[in-house]
């Protein structure tokens, strides 16, 4: 897109749906808003279009719905990107929003990172984007090696980003600095991250001949995150209900597939290591669905609480019916939240085991034990039942667990890196859990 | 293709939608249209004006539907032979068929382009054509 053509960004939607969004999403972008039908027709009546045009759908304009918005724009504007940002996913069908005129369909909060990563492609495009930076995994990087891109790191107690090494390299001491320190990603400048991919692809094919894995750990990162946000829409798409046990069935081999892929690793691999590379790795709703699954599982291998495969299907879609919430709860405190989005909140484990039985997935009754009551707690002040101790499973204070061990391993302005030990401390501190299970997590915890 | 004198009887729920019909007709040459806002409405004007060469017609609208409209169109005998188009957000075959199966012309998939509206009723129009010798 060259400067000088004309370009237009519009957000249609009631106005409590525009407000919703936050403006530092699409700052630089001068968006104009359309709130009404009326409006909109005007618009369309205008017959005067830019050259190129992108639309966000925020809600419907009541005697406009979603679909015929979208149709209007395709059928009027003959270079648009339509796309919609919904709240709401109860009855959503993503499959007839697609075929009538819409680019992408994200759900809000769950995919906040996704419609900041379009926002910030478009603001790339225009020229209006500031800095941007790819995470790349540490384990992709071989110290003493020529690398063609710089690395830079993100400082919470200074709030902001830092140059580590310009293109050239990293030392030996650096990388054992960084690893010592639980930092298991840097960042790439997003104009350099081909550069990345060309040297991870030459490291794999100087490895390939050993039979190794062909993806990079930051590939491998990216394409679970992918599938398990599939995955997830699969479950939350209403265009194919009805369709029945078999439909179940295959999401069901859908999600093995992916812990199979993602999560549970082959032999011969170090608990330890691979707990330790999980620090800080949740970003996102589906990055944290991944990383817990993956963090319950090994949490159940080195422990012996529980089986494996459960903890890690449960860690996949313990949050699932967060669907329901409208903001972010991992930047809220639950006494902030609005009183329907506590409520919500507040019943999501049994949401979660509802949204796949809606789908027709046959679970386990331990697993389905291990969702619904992964909020409850020993000392019955848990929820949503405030179940009492002999009530609630060691698999579902694991999952807890791990749940709670990815929030607060999250990098967060203004507050250091916590070690292990300290995330321990605090979850141990607060979370309610049995002396037997904190004690058996310690025992594996203290030497990671 | 459609004369100029061609009156064309537009149905949509959606004001929007039947505003850009009028528009594509229009740059086609097709000054004189109509609008109705569902099949019920629809019926009633062409039973008052009788002087409709072409129907555009939404298949989803309320109280009575495109299909319905078509129908109702087709089991009249003064209107059996008048061109019908129905306008789609639905390809699937079996809509498909029971839109062919119950006399349509032609079908137009949602959304669609000025171009697209002008190649099916280019199609249409030929349709016509044939059937009429």
């Amino acid at each position: 897109m060259s400067s000088e053509e004309e370009f237009d960004f519009l957000l249609v939607g009631k106005p409590e749906s525009i407000s919703s969004l936050s403006s530092e999403m699409y700052e630089g972008l001068s968006a104009k808003t359309y709130s009404e039908s009326d409006n909109l027709e005007k618009y369309f009546e205008t017959g005067q279009f830019p050259d190129s045009l992108f639309v966000v759908v925020l809600s419907d304009l009541g005697s406009m719905s979603l679909i015929e918005i979208a149709q209007a724009f395709c059928s009027y504007v003959p270079r648009v990107n339509v796309i919609c940002v919904l709240h709401e996913s109860s009855g959503l069908d993503f499959k007839s929003l697609k075929k009538n005129g819409f680019s992408d369909i994200f759900l809000f909060p769950m995919d906040r990172k996704y419609i900041q990563s379009t926002f910030l492609a478009l603001k790339s495009k225009k020229g209006v984007a500031g800095k941007q930076y790819k995470p790349v995994k540490l384990i992709d990087l071989n110290p003493g090696d020529e690398l063609p891109f710089s690395l830079s790191t993100y400082l919470p107690m200074n709030k902001k980003f830092v140059q580590l090494t310009a293109a050239g390299g990293i030392s030996e001491k650096k990388f054992e600095i960084l690893k010592s320190k639980g930092i298991n990603s840097l960042l790439v400048d997003q104009d350099e991250i081909e550069k990345f991919h060309t040297y991870s692809a030459s490291q794999f094919s100087s490895l390939m001949s050993g039979g190794g894995n062909s993806l990079s750990e930051t590939e491998r990162y990216e394409r679970a995150q992918s599938a398990v946000r599939d995955l997830f829409r699969s479950f939350l798409d209403k265009s194919d209900d009805g369709a029945g046990f078999e439909q179940g069935r295959e999401l069901m081999e859908q999600s093995k597939k992916i812990i199979e892929s993602y999560v549970i690793q082959k032999t011969g691999v170090d608990l330890r290591v691979k707990f330790r590379e999980l620090k800080g790795e949740g970003s996102d709703f589906y990055s944290h669905a991944q990383v817990v699954s993956t963090l319950a599982s090994l949490l159940s291998m080195a422990t012996g609480i529980g089986q494996p495969e459960d903890l890690a299907i449960a860690g996949l879609f313990h949050d699932i019916g967060l669907d329901r919430v409208s903001v972010d709860v991992s930047l809220f405190e639950i006494s902030d939240l609005t009183p329907e989005d506590r409520e919500y909140y507040l019943q999501h484990p049994k949401t979660s085991v509802l949204r796949l039985k809606e789908k027709r997935v046959t679970l386990m009754p331990k697993i389905v034990e291990i969702i619904e009551r992964h909020h409850e707690r020993i000392d019955g002040k848990g929820f949503p039942d405030a179940l009492p101790a002999h009530k609630v499973s060691e698999e579902a204070q694991l999952l807890g667990y791990a749940d709670a061990y990815e929030y607060l391993s999250r990098r967060v302005p203004g507050q250091k890196i916590k070690t292990s030990l300290e995330i321990h401390g605090e979850i141990a501190g607060r979370l309610g859990l049995s002396p037997e299970v904190l004690g058996k997590v310690h025992s594996f915890l203290a030497n990671v | 293709m459609f004369g100029a004198n061609t009156k064309v009887l537009i149905v949509d729920d959606m004001s929007t939608m039947r505003k850009l019909v009028k528009r594509s007709v229009g740059l086609l040459g097709m000054a004189q249209h109509e609008e109705a806002a569902d099949g019920q409405i629809a019926w009633t004007l062409l039973n008052e004006k009788k002087d409709f060469g072409l129907v555009i017609s939404d298949w989803n609208m309320p109280n009575c539907s495109g299909l319905d409209f078509l129908k109702r169109v087709r089991a009249d005998s003064q209107f059996k032979n008048l061109p019908f188009v129905l306008l789609t957000a639905e390809g699937e075959a079996e809509q498909v068929k029971e839109a062919i199966m119950a006399g349509v012309d032609s079908y137009i998939l949602k959304p669609f382009t000025h171009d697209s509206l002008t190649a099916k009723l280019e199609q249409a129009y030929k349709k016509r054509i044939t059937g009429a010798k």
